[in-house]
């Protein structure tokens, strides 16, 4: 009893505020980053789902049509959509545009009002242009379109400036009629698909309608699936980070913090304390530390988890709308805070185990005279008096030094993996877009395209097809005037059954020239023999590479339908091909190759939002860490130092030895970092930034210089640290005791 | 020559302050062997800490050799110190990660003492330890960790040496031995100044100071 109450009184040790304040704050990191990351798995599979449905259906749609299919026993919920491209006059410039109207708007694929009403149209996610009325042209045909709103809404079809949500009028006015193009539709039950795709070509018949395409969505393919897991694994990532770090920081605590008492320890044993009342003296405030900091990280937890999770939406933002938040339920899970609880309480029980030892396995003598790190002190022979002054100042035992190394290591590495993984990043976007000039997105019927030279034009499908399980672009060329894509090895198919997939998809799955893939296309497999490999853009606005496959053109259109967007890739002088375009009535967005390149580049910023969270907590609790055992270790020597000073060493000679024997770390740390930085940052690319296509990181001199400069900006903080503490160290009251 | 005059000194403990100096005045020659004598809590360790320049004084003046001590800053005094003084304190103070020789080597090093290794053993000889200069403190007794500390105080061959009670925590024979070591450096020319309550241990010329007063003065 008496123990338990010394041991509670024992609190007001300054050190336990530090040990209070950062267990707490890990144990509300760990269950935000949990819980946040459980979400966004979580909202990733259902929201999609309950948003798009599990059928898309394309061509050409009147009432008729969808008269039948809202009476079809099979279907639980549909929405209908007409997509109209078209351009539209932006302050006196032309654009493009997308003219959406949505059936209902109380279905699949809704839309969502911020601001104004939808008597006219609403603008999607950009604000630059006011309401009003507006210009726009179809067919060469000007209208004017009345803007009444702004709008959110997970409706991306294709590369244009912008798109507007039309009402039922003003799509009358515009086609004359009302037809169709894309069709969402939710079944009652999947298992009647067959069933209910053989009734839609009845329908088309019966209605005079026209099927495109006929695509089952799978739903673990969508749109930001990717992006989800890599936040997913960069989180993962970041939990096993934390953990170590926090069980190290605990470990490394219990050491230190009996080391600094062992003296202390001694006298309570001299005037009577078992070791049944040491240990439990000594670890009554662990246990109340434990318990307080656990409940405060736990209510810390519950808003920071929200913001978390929803400043990771917010950083992919391709893949999410506000609309799908509105859908999604947030819940926080109590699972979670359970699990992690009891992770906390393992690392506790871990960290608690020096001290059993310590207490019960040394005798009383040699807990006097005992430095439980010195203990190796002679071991270790250091020639060099000076070396051995400041080595020991710094670190003190061979085991410590190691420790010491391996953080600094670990900061270095991922500084350099950043640098590396940014810097071939920069340069693979380059080189994938080196092939053309300029870069032409045409929406119309390919049947109309003009004769063009010195150009190759393309169609994709993005998140209708699989292969190994995992999405994949599937594309096609119909022109092939030379001015195409890096074949890396084979050729280019030319003939159903054949294709080219891309380098990533190559590395990733490990398929060679001369395999056979198997394409999955809803319910439907498609068996493919790899002709080629390839290093195409065909994602992100086609700057970046993906997985992907490249069919024969026939091949493709039996499986998709034909589609309205035709990619042009193009060589030298554009102008001509650019107006006989406009003029045919294609609605035409151009982009130079440096506008491709920069625009590429920049969506790499999302995967950098993961990679420098990771690096930027790696450096901190890293030097957290350092900062730890570097402090405590100087607090322990703290009369050996005022006997330094005592004897006429000034603050900064003692200082100078430490940052000397810094020196001998970060020497030592720099070429283990770069051989783990070897092998860390392609690791990296495939496990946690996936989707951004296969490259192989370099790491230059320059690289490595780089990251030194960043990592040893934390280390500078630590010795001013350091510097303070000599600086306040008392001279008196160390000589009086 | 030391001169003190009017050194007051006060701590301030919690929220109170008390005075444990009130107005010392004192003048110590070359050469003299001072002996300070008084209960524990009287003062002498803060007076002899004023002295070494580890403190200041709150009032009044220090001169050592025509130097203001007092005046100077906090890393000015240490370089004073380490060139002037020799500094015994009263508990063993050595760095525990340093053989007995190393322990000594600090201040000859600091001092930049030619060939401060023999000079450093020469020291350890004087108080009969050279045979073991390659030992660690833990390794040592008491009286011999003291006896390092004052190899320590004199290898770089300081003016004045200073001692706190050098032998509160020794038996009878190893005080008296402390003391015969510092005698035989005294006669090699120091200014010796001993801090003890030890009565019979006083020598020379010994300073009786109660409650931070000094009420008497005698020789022996
Ligand atoms: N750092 C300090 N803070 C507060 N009081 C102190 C401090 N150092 C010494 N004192 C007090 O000053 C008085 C004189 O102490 P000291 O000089 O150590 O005496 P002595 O060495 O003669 O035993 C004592 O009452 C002591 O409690
Ligand atoms: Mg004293």
């Amino acid at each position: 009893m008496l123990s338990i109450l010394i041991g509670i009184k024992s609190l007001r040790r300054k050190g336990f505020l530090l040990l209070l304040s950062l267990l707490t704050l890990s144990f509300a990191v760990f269950v935000s980053v949990n819980n946040a990351a459980y979400n966004l798995e979580n909202i990733a599979k259902t929201a999609w789902n309950d948003y798009v449905g599990n059928v898309r259906i394309t061509g050409i749609f009147n009432e008729d049509f969808l008269d039948k299919i809202s009476k079809s026993e099979y279907i639980q919920e549909y929405q209908a959509l007409a997509i109209i491209p078209a351009d539209i006059y932006v302050k006196g410039e032309k654009r493009t545009v997308y003219l959406i109207y949505p059936r209902n708007n109380i279905s699949l694929m809704s839309y969502k009002i911020k601001e104004g009403n939808n008597t006219g149209a609403l603008i999607l996610d950009k604000k630059d242009i006011e309401f009003g009325k507006i210009i726009i042209k179809i067919n060469n045909i000007e209208k004017e379109i009345n803007i009444t709103g702004y709008a959110s809404a997970f409706y991306v079809f294709g590369i244009v400036d912008y798109r507007l949500i039309i009402n039922e009028n003003q799509l009358k006015d515009i086609l004359g009629q009302i037809i169709y193009n894309v069709i969402f539709v939710k079944l009652k039950d999947l298992n009647n698909l067959k069933e209910f795709e053989k009734k839609i070509y009845d329908y088309s018949n019966q209605t005079k309608s026209k099927i495109d395409s006929f695509i089952v969505l799978d739903p673990e393919t969508f749109p930001g699936k990717n992006e989800t897991n890599a936040a997913r694994n960069t989180f993962n990532l970041f939990i096993f980070l934390l953990s170590i770090v926090i069980f190290v920081s605990f470990f490394v605590y219990q050491f230190i913090y009996l080391e600094i008492n062992s003296k202390e320890l001694a006298i309570l044993n001299v005037i009577g304390f078992t070791k049944k009342n040491l240990f439990v003296y000594y670890t009554t405030p662990i246990f109340l530390i434990f318990l307080i900091s656990t409940i405060i990280g736990y209510s810390i937890s519950i808003p920071f988890s929200y913001y978390v999770f929803e400043s990771s939406l917010k950083s992919v933002p391709l893949g999410f709308s506000e609309i799908f938040l509105e859908k999604y339920g947030y819940k926080f899970n109590n699972e979670i805070v359970l699990n992690s609880f009891l992770i906390f309480f393992a690392f506790l029980i871990f960290s608690i185990l020096p001290i059993f030892i310590y207490i019960y396995r040394k005798n009383i003598l040699e807990l006097f005279s005992f430095y439980f790190f010195s203990k190796s002190k002679n071991k270790l022979n250091i020639p060099n008096f000076n070396l051995k002054v400041s080595f020991n100042l710094s670190s003190g035992n061979l085991w410590k030094f190691i420790l010491l190394i391996i953080l600094f290591s670990l900061i270095l590495t991922s500084t350099i993996s950043l640098f590396s993984i940014r810097d071939s990043w920069n340069e693979s976007i380059e080189n994938l877009n080196n092939f053309y000039d300029n870069f032409i997105y045409a929406l119309g019927n390919s049947k109309n395209l003009p004769e063009i030279n010195n150009a190759s034009v393309w169609k994709a499908v993005f998140h209708f097809a699989k292969v190994k399980e995992k999405d994949v672009v599937t594309a096609t060329f119909l022109i092939n005037k030379g001015v195409m894509p890096n074949l890396k090895e084979g050729r280019w198919p030319t003939n159903t059954g054949e294709c080219v997939i891309s380098l990533t998809l190559s590395k990733t799955e490990n398929i060679k020239v001369g395999d056979e893939i198997e394409l999955e296309a809803g319910i439907n497999k498609y068996k493919l023999k790899v002709v080629g490999i390839a290093e195409i853009p065909l994602f992100f606005q086609y700057t970046r590479e993906t997985r992907s496959v490249v069919l024969y053109y026939d091949e493709f259109k039996k499986i998709f339908g034909d589609l309205e967007e035709n990619v042009i890739f193009l060589k030298g002088d554009y102008k001509a091909i650019y107006n006989e375009l406009i003029s045919k009535g294609f609605v035409v967005t151009l982009r130079s190759k440096d506008e491709s390149i920069s625009y590429g580049k920049s969506g790499g910023a999302i995967a950098f939002v993961f990679l420098n969270f990771l690096t930027f907590s790696l450096i901190l609790s890293n030097t957290i860490l350092i900062g730890i055992i570097l402090v405590t270790n100087l607090s322990s020597k703290i009369k050996e130092i005022g006997i330094l000073i005592l004897l006429g060493y000034t603050t900064r000679k003692i200082i100078i030895m430490i940052i000397f024997s810094s020196l001998i770390l970060i020497f030592t740390s720099i070429p283990i970092s770069y051989l783990i930085s070897l092998y860390f940052s392609s690791w990296n690319i495939n496990m946690m930034i996936e989707f951004t296509g296969y490259f192989e990181p370099k790491i230059n001199m320059n690289i490595v210089i780089t990251s030194l400069a960043y990592s040893l900006l934390p280390l500078i903080l630590i010795y001013f640290i350091l510097y303070i503490i000599i600086k306040r160290i008392n001279l008196v009251k160390i000589l009086l005791g | 020559m030391i001169l003190v005059e009017n050194v007051h000194k006060s701590y301030v403990y919690g929220k109170q302050r008390s005075e444990v100096l009130h107005g010392i005045n004192l003048k110590i020659n070359k050469g003299e062997f001072v002996t300070l004598t008084g209960p524990s809590g009287s003062g002498k360790s803060t007076l002899l800490n004023l002295l070494a320049g580890i403190d200041v004084p709150d009032q009044g003046k220090i001169v050592i050799d025509g130097k203001e001590i007092s005046k100077l800053s906090n890393e000015e005094r240490t370089k004073w110190r380490r060139e002037n003084l020799g500094y015994i304190p009263q508990f063993f103070y050595l760095i525990p990660f340093l053989s007995v020789l190393e322990n000594v080597e600090i201040t000859a090093r600091l001092t930049k003492v030619n060939n401060f290794k023999e000079a450093s053993l020469e020291a350890l000889e004087k108080v009969g330890l050279k045979d073991k200069a390659k030992r660690f403190p833990s390794e040592l007794s008491g009286g011999e960790i003291q006896r390092v500390a004052i190899a320590r105080a004199i290898v770089h061959n300081p003016k004045i040496i200073i001692a706190d009670e050098p032998t509160a925590f020794l038996d009878l024979k190893n005080k008296q031995n402390i003391v015969e070591i510092l005698l035989k450096i005294w006669n090699e020319g120091k200014t010796i100044i001993l801090a003890t309550h030890d009565s019979f241990l006083a020598k020379k010329r010994i300073i009786e100071l109660v409650d931070g007063r000094i009420i008497g003065e005698k020789y022996a």
